[in-house]
């Protein structure tokens, strides 16, 4: 018996390293903070071990998983809205003040920073189920049926989803459209 | 008053169903039909414009923004105790026996995938271009080895290159399944599940194969595209040489299941210039040229995939043209013999069939060897024999080494040596670069070389007279004042004086006295420069020198044989925003001014220009107000003898961004290669554009182009259209004209 559950924690281990990043990027686009990032990631790894038992195989134990992390997600911030604006105030105070600052080489690498976290703070001001569509679609290259199916929601919807968040994104990153 | 009210309400709401659209469209999973739809309806409507370019503003922006792809596993120690100390929960099966069951197989699935993970395998060696491809669902950082039986894919996003044994590569485009059936030296076999590839083989006939799940394409040494939708349908496109196209149950036989055997019916010879469709259950269709009628085509497709009856048959017989002989000869067999006898007499107009065969007979075992040299002829006439009814050849298009770095808005100039020097650029809109590389082509590879003394893209660079070479601003949003020199005896940059004002969208014009001319540009968003400055080689310092007529920014500026430099078009700052120029002028270095000529027929900016060997001066593409919207197919010539702009033949393809990728080839002749997936070439004596066989994969923009001292056409850089957010690849190509 102590040897199957050793032998099971040497798998956990092995899934863990393996599906780490894929939870934790969910996790940081959804926070924003790398902490809260990581907090939530170990969450989702236990959420998953308790529930190993449910995953009977139907499908790959990837997409299993991938659901039960953008769950978990989705299920976060309903506790933690007040550290939305926490994180945004955290992005702002990653950004020095551009008055201050001359035209300098340096810049180019700060102004990008800075456009990182810009677009990154719009996108944390979206709600949570636009918030993870844009994520999913955007940044994981996902197709509207995998989105749909790890949202629990209808195609139609993703796309209406997608619609609203770039239209609120778009009015939240105006002041970043230039000419190039 | 009322009634403008309701003629409004009545719009909003036709909008409003275009408007649900928008964003479908924008993220390219609109259907075909819908799409058509809404593009007739976008030009007519300002509300709709002005929304799809906000959302298409929007998905760029987000798509800038990057996750971590690379950070420190932490596992703690409370979250190891939990696994440690608790069991799952189980849903109905007894813990014991589920947990001994699962936790044996897993350990010995775990030792198996260790096992064979490190078991020595020959593969192929696979390179990302872009984003992030995965083997085995394992992310490839730069580079990776496929396996048999392995599996390549790419997403939305991303983009891979194998390189196939020693035979050659294959370019595997966003979302793309591939699985390496074989690597053996006979046999050289890939799956394509879906998605679309580039392969470029340059091997003897049938040793590479790749699987759809609709047709197998076999290799006759040559270039071509293929792509496999969600049905399982494919599509070959071939750019050079030849392809055969196979029905799935008829493959050579090593993989695929039954052999049976293989009938004219069932495989396809396809030449370049031509495509052939396949569908799963169908096999392949019948080849047709690209550039056959759009009707030809339809019916070529109703007649090979549904029920094409008489109508379309009279429609093929119709639209065909003496280039389409191909296409008819392979629907001989394919049609009954009452539909044979009129298909066979519109191909006799074409190509005379060999006395003694006649449509009662052509198809009977005995006549096979005349039939077969009809066959030859008739290929001769479609694929390239005849001159008068081909296109000029427009020269050849051939992979080259990959880049180190992917690049954007990057310069490339060629050394006095005959290496290039590529420095800086953007890999993606904001990841800014002061790496620099050197091509050789003697070894056709890219070598890293010195650093930039700062990050710049959108720089100019010079090569002046003594053979070094003058970078000068660019930046990013905001422009930078600097400047640098490389000198390629010490193979390293240094800082020199600074500009007078900070540029980007600036253009260097070396004159004939070595100085270096640097008009208009941009220092930040809101202001637009007229004001121009020398650079002066002895003192490495700038001077200001006057200004233009106008404010400048993204335009063009030609040294013209009589030592003046003609400056055409660009952006000028107005109080509604930025408007492009149909304006010129020309600078005279003798008296140091700026004197108005002839205009546009068409404002430009972002646009391209280049000197013909006659001294006159090619203006092409470019846009207007609407970047996107308003590109323009059209090109001008200027003639310092009159001082006027005429309209000449159009362009295929309107393009943007083509500053640095518009040469003058040594033949006279002029290379257009940025923004768009093909190249053309210019003929000055016949005033025509003609596209280029083969593609360089995706429309680039701010790639570059630079002549060789052979004669061949460095081309590489610019960011992909079809990837998010400015992002370039590592892929570079020759041109030989």
């Amino acid at each position: 018996m102590d040897l199957v559950l050793a032998g099971q924690g040497e798998v956990f281990a092995q899934l863990y390293e393996r599906y780490y990043l894929r939870a934790y990027r969910l996790a940081y686009g959804m926070t924003g903070q790398r902490e809260a990032a990581e907090d939530l990631t170990q969450e989702i790894f236990l959420r998953a071990y308790q529930k190993l038992g449910q995953f009977k195989g139907q499908s790959r134990f990837a997409t299993w998983f991938y659901r039960l992390t953008v769950n978990r997600c989705l299920q976060h911030r309903q506790r933690a809205q007040k550290s939305i604006e926490e994180a945004v105030e955290d992005l702002e105070r990653a950004m020095p003040s551009q008055r201050d600052e001359l035209v300098r080489e340096a810049e180019t690498a700060l102004f990008q920073q800075q456009a990182q976290a810009l677009i990154h703070k719009a996108l944390l001001s979206l709600k949570p189920d636009l918030r993870m569509a844009v994520i999913l679609r955007s940044l994981e290259g996902l197709s509207y049926e995998e989105i749909a199916e790890r949202m629990n929601c209808s195609v139609g919807t993703v796309g209406t989803r997608l619609h609203r968040a770039h239209k609120l994104l778009a009015q939240k990153l105006a002041n970043l459209r230039g000419t190039y | 008053m009322r009634l403008t009210k309701l003629t409004e309400r009545v719009s909003a709401w036709r909008c409003r169903r275009y408007q649900k659209l928008l964003w479908l469209y924008i993220d390219g999973v609109l259907d075909a039909q819908q799409r058509i739809e809404l593009e007739a309806h976008l030009p007519q409507c300002a509300r709709c414009r002005a929304e799809s370019e906000e959302l298409s503003f929007a998905r760029q922006q987000i798509s800038l923004l990057q996750l971590p792809s690379d950070v420190p596993i932490k596992y703690p120690r409370w979250l190891q105790e939990q696994v440690k100390n608790h069991a799952p929960e189980t849903s109905g099966w007894a813990w014991p026996h589920w947990a001994a069951a699962v936790g044996v197989a897993l350990l010995l699935l775990v030792g198996a995938l260790t096992w064979y993970l490190r078991r020595p395998t020959v593969g192929w060696e696979v390179t990302r271009l872009a984003g992030t491809p995965t083997i085995q669902s394992a992310a490839i950082t730069k580079n990776g080895k496929l396996e048999v039986g392995g599996w390549l894919e790419t997403n939305r996003v991303s983009r891979a290159l194998i390189r196939v044994g020693n035979i050659g590569q294959v370019e595997i485009e966003p979302d793309s399944r591939v699985q390496l059936l074989s690597a053996r030296a006979d046999d050289h076999r890939l799956s394509l599940v879906k998605g679309r590839m580039h392969a470029s083989i340059f091997a003897p006939p049938r040793l590479f194969f790749i699987e759809t799940p609709s047709a197998v394409a076999i290799d006759y040494g040559c270039a071509y595209t293929l792509e496999v939708d969600e049905s399982g349908a494919s599509l070959l496109q071939v750019t050079a040489g030849w392809v055969s196209l196979q029905a799935v149950n008829q493959s050579a036989g090593q993989s695929a299941g039954q052999v049976t055997k293989p009938t004219a019916e069932h495989e396809v010879l396809v030449p370049a210039g031509a495509m052939c469709r396949a569908l799963p259950g169908k096999g392949p269709g019948t080849p047709f040229f690209q550039d056959a009628s759009e009707k030809f085509r339809q019916a070529l497709d109703q007649l090979d995939f549904k029920d094409g009856g008489k109508m379309t048959l009279v429609a093929i017989l119709d639209e065909a043209r003496k280039r389409d002989s191909l296409t008819l000869f392979h629907l001989l067999p394919r049609v009954t013999a009452v539909f044979r006898e009129p298909l066979f007499e519109r191909l006799a107009t074409f190509v005379p069939p060999p006395a003694g065969v006649t449509p009662a007979n052509v198809l009977q075992p005995a006549n096979a060897d005349k039939v077969e040299a009809w066959r030859e002829k008739v290929e001769f006439v479609s694929v390239g024999g005849n001159p008068a009814d081909l296109p000029k050849t427009t020269g050849t298009l051939r992979p080259t080494g990959l880049l180190n770095v992917a690049r954007h808005s990057h310069s490339a100039t060629l050394l006095t040596d005959g290496r290039v020097l590529i420095a800086g650029g953007a890999e993606h809109d904001d990841t800014l670069l002061d790496s620099s590389e050197i091509y050789d082509p003697a070894t056709g590879q890219f070598t890293m070389a010195a650093s930039l003394t700062t990050k710049r893209r959108s720089h100019t660079a010079t090569r002046l007279r003594d053979g070094r070479v003058l970078l000068v601003g660019g930046g990013n949003r905001r422009a930078l004042a600097s400047a640098e020199l490389y000198d390629p005896a010490t193979g390293s940059f240094r800082a020199v004086g600074n500009l007078s004002v900070p540029r980007i969208g600036h253009r260097a014009t070396l004159l004939p006295d070595g100085q270096v001319l640097i008009t208009g540009g941009y220092p930040d968003e809101r202001n637009k420069l007229a004001r121009a400055e020398l650079y002066d080689p002895v003192t490495e310092s700038f001077t200001l020198v006057g200004s233009m007529q106008s404010q400048r920014f993204d335009h063009t500026a030609t040294l013209l044989n009589n030592g003046l430099v003609l400056i055409v078009g660009g952006g000028k700052r107005s109080p509604t925003g930025e408007v492009p120029l149909a304006s010129a002028e020309l600078y005279d270095p003798a008296k140091k001014i700026f004197i108005p000529t002839g205009s546009l027929s068409t404002p430009r900016y972002k646009h391209g220009s280049v000197l013909l060997p006659d001294g006159r001066v090619v203006v092409l593409s470019g846009t207007g107000v609407r970047l996107w919207e308003d590109r323009r197919a059209s090109a001008e010539i200027y003639d310092p003898a009159t001082g006027q702009f005429i309209l000449t033949g159009n362009l295929n393809t309107a393009r943007i961004k083509i500053r640095d990728a518009v040469v003058l080839l040594s033949n006279g002749r002029i290379l257009v290669a940025g923004g768009g997936a093909r190249l053309e070439i210019f003929d000055p004596a016949t005033g025509i554009f003609s596209a280029v066989s083969g593609s360089i994969g995706a429309a680039r923009h701010y790639a570059t182009a630079t002549l060789l001292p052979n004669g061949e056409v460095l081309i590489l850089g610019g960011y992909v259209t079809g990837l998010p957010g400015l992002t370039a690849d590592l892929s570079a190509w020759l041109y030989r004209p």
